[in-house]
């Protein structure tokens, strides 16, 4: 009884440094990209070579979603709503689906596939060659010159992959809706404008905006948990994915609670 | 290297200013969709319920939009207040007559139409109220033809609005009726004191002698009625005589009939100077003589009768003496007749067989 005792409060104790670790890389990094817009000299180039591969490579897989998914809401929609008189509707759906919800989460899923266990592989490989040693060794900060770019290119690629997605889902149904249900380009747009609110917008960018926090936090810092050996890599990256959904989840379930409050 | 890689500044470049240039311009389209940057004239009205009003309802002109409601408030004098703008581009179509109507429809919701004051003047002044089509300025403005009443194009919406001023009428009846049932019950009670109350009070005591008239009356419709049951017996019985009467005049055959005949048996008997009379007398005097003899044979004949029957027994025993004699006797003259002596002997009898014969006795 007293050795359970122990073990579940020396666990507890384990997973409390872990998360107040956790916290207080999350608080450096934070601390850092303030630092880092204020010196624009130091990683640029990994800035714009993690946008390119996290966003601007991305962005064929996220359009193919998102047009796939804006033309099964219109099809969907429009076999089903008017039957009641609702086919209005087909655009508060089209804005709720796309630009409220599945938008960003989907945007966001895509980016922790493809770029969080890139990241958390990378950087594991990294601590394995001592390249982060070098980096405290030389002096330079491995947070500011590693981990800020990457964090800053994904958080800003899943903005603009979010930002895709929501044109090529709202504007690419229209192209699905000609095929079905064939009306003006003018009529189009003027129902979905009328229908997308200005709230509908902010909702969407600061999901994707704090959705590629996490993942670029979740997958940072997997990657620099990678000790000795190269077996902890794919180990890493696997962590990575499933706390970067666990935690979109819960994150997107927060933020549309506080929409909706 | 990858020509992406080898121009990624570019790339990355292309890729964040066409997507900030689409956003932005979505959000402009949208702002000019939904009339962010043009002005909107607010004016208020009063209605007794916030019932189907919600912020963000449309407000419609001849079915175009003009306006929305922005607010929904209730006041301090319970009036509910309702805070609405007209677009910039529709704010002529106000004048100082118009009014506004709230028409529900339980299917899809409700709406505000807005109804042109008839004389062209300019918009009223921002803020200031605008009559509702129920209130009583609306009325006024209605019925002074003042302001231009189109028509809900919603069918289900016109049916509603013609049957709510008859539901209105039913609900003052009812109320009218409410009243006057709590004051009838407190009348009943005793609790009232009104001429209601006096009505009452007399009708009860009216009541009280109605029901002793009554026991009284009831007792003499029964004395009557035990009377005329005796009556209606002896009725009875006569009308019975009268009915057998009936019958045997109403058959010719009849004797009554035959007899109240005019040339029947009595004017006959009455009109030969007794002569039938007389033949009947002696007829009847010949039939009392032959009954009298027939009397005396039928005694006769009793008494022969009876002679027979105490002598039965014994003629009986003679009888069956005298068959056994003459079966000897008849058997004595037929051996004398066959006496081999005389005749060749007496013959065997021949069994005369049953014509009758069982099944058991047939041979098989």
């Amino acid at each position: 009884m007293r050795g359970a005792i122990e073990q579940i409060g020396s666990a507890t104790i384990v997973r409390v440094r872990k998360l107040l670790y956790a916290l207080g890389f999350m608080v450096d990094v934070f601390k850092q990209t303030f630092r880092f817009t204020t010196s624009r000299r130091v990683g640029t180039h990994v800035l714009t070579m993690q946008i390119l591969f996290t966003g601007v490579e991305a962005l064929s897989v996220v359009a193919t979603i998102s047009l796939s998914l804006g033309a099964v809401i219109v099809i969907q929609g429009l076999s089903l709503l008017p039957q009641f008189g609702q086919g209005q509707l087909i655009f508060d759906i089209l804005i709720i689906v796309i630009t409220r919800e599945l938008g960003p989460l989907l945007t966001a899923v895509i980016v922790t596939a493809r770029s969080g266990t890139a990241i958390s592989t990378e950087l594991g490989n990294m601590v394995i060659s001592h390249e982060i040693e070098a980096y405290t060794v030389t002096g330079i900060n491995p947070i500011r010159h590693i981990v800020v770019p990457r964090f800053i290119g994904v958080t800003l690629s899943t903005l603009l992959l979010n930002l895709y997605f929501n044109l090529f889902g709202l504007l690419g149904s229209f192209v699905v809706t000609q095929f079905v249900n064939p009306i003006p380009l003018r009529e189009y747009l003027s129902g979905l404008l009328a229908s997308l609110s200005l709230t509908d917008v902010v909702s969407s960018v600061v999901k994707s905006i704090v959705f590629g926090a996490i993942i670029a936090l979740v997958a940072t810092f997997h990657g620099l948990q990678v000790e000795r050996a190269t077996t902890e890599i794919p180990v890493a990256a696997i962590r990575s994915v499933s706390h970067g959904i666990i935690l979109l989840i819960i994150a997107n379930a927060i933020i549309t609670l506080i929409y909706y409050i | 290297m990858k020509l992406r890689y080898r121009f990624a500044n570019q790339v990355v470049g292309v890729f964040v200013i066409l997507a900030v240039a689409l956003t932005v311009a979505l959000i402009v389209l949208m702002g000019a969709n939904q009339r962010w940057f043009k002005k909107n004239y607010y004016y208020h009205s009063h209605f007794t319920t916030a019932s189907d009003l919600s912020a963000g309802m449309p407000i419609t002109f001849r079915g175009f939009t003009i306006g929305k409601v922005t607010a929904v408030t209730l006041q301090e004098d319970n009036n509910v207040d309702v805070e609405f703008y007209i677009q910039e581009e529709f704010i002529d179509k106000a004048n100082e007559d118009s009014l506004i109507q709230l028409v529900t429809n339980p299917l899809g919701g409700g709406q505000i139409i807005f109804h042109q004051g008839r004389m062209p003047t300019d918009p009223p002044p921002e803020g200031t109220v605008i009559p509702t089509y129920d209130s009583k300025q609306g009325l006024r403005l209605r019925e002074e033809n003042r302001t231009i009443v189109l028509r809900s194009s919603d069918p289900i919406a016109q049916a509603l609005g013609q049957i709510d001023p008859i539901l209105q009428n039913v609900d003052r009846v009812l109320v009218n009726l409410a009243v006057l049932t709590e004051d009838l019950n407190a009348a009943l009670r005793g609790e009232a004191s009104g001429p209601v109350a006096g009505m009452l009070s007399g009708a009860e005591g009216a009541v009280a002698e109605l029901e002793q008239t009554v026991v009284r009356v009831n007792q003499v419709i029964d004395d009557t009625t035990a009377q005329i049951n005796s009556l209606l017996g002896e009725v009875t019985e006569i009308t019975s005589n009268i009915e057998e009467t009936t019958a045997a005049l109403r058959d010719p055959t009849g004797l009554v009939t035959m007899l109240l005949d005019p040339k029947g048996s009595f004017a006959t008997l009455l009109d030969d100077d007794n002569v039938l009379f007389d033949q009947i007398v002696g007829i009847i005097a010949d039939l009392e003589l032959s009954i009298q003899s027939l009397q005396e044979s039928i005694a006769d004949v009793e008494k022969f009768t009876e002679y027979l029957n105490t002598t039965q027994p014994q003629l009986t025993g003679i009888l069956e003496e005298g068959r056994q004699t003459l079966d000897a006797s008849q058997d004595v003259i037929e051996s004398l007749r066959n006496n081999p002596l005389l005749r060749g002997g007496i013959p065997e009898a021949q069994e005369q067989p049953s014509t009758f014969e069982s099944i058991r006795d047939e041979e098989f």
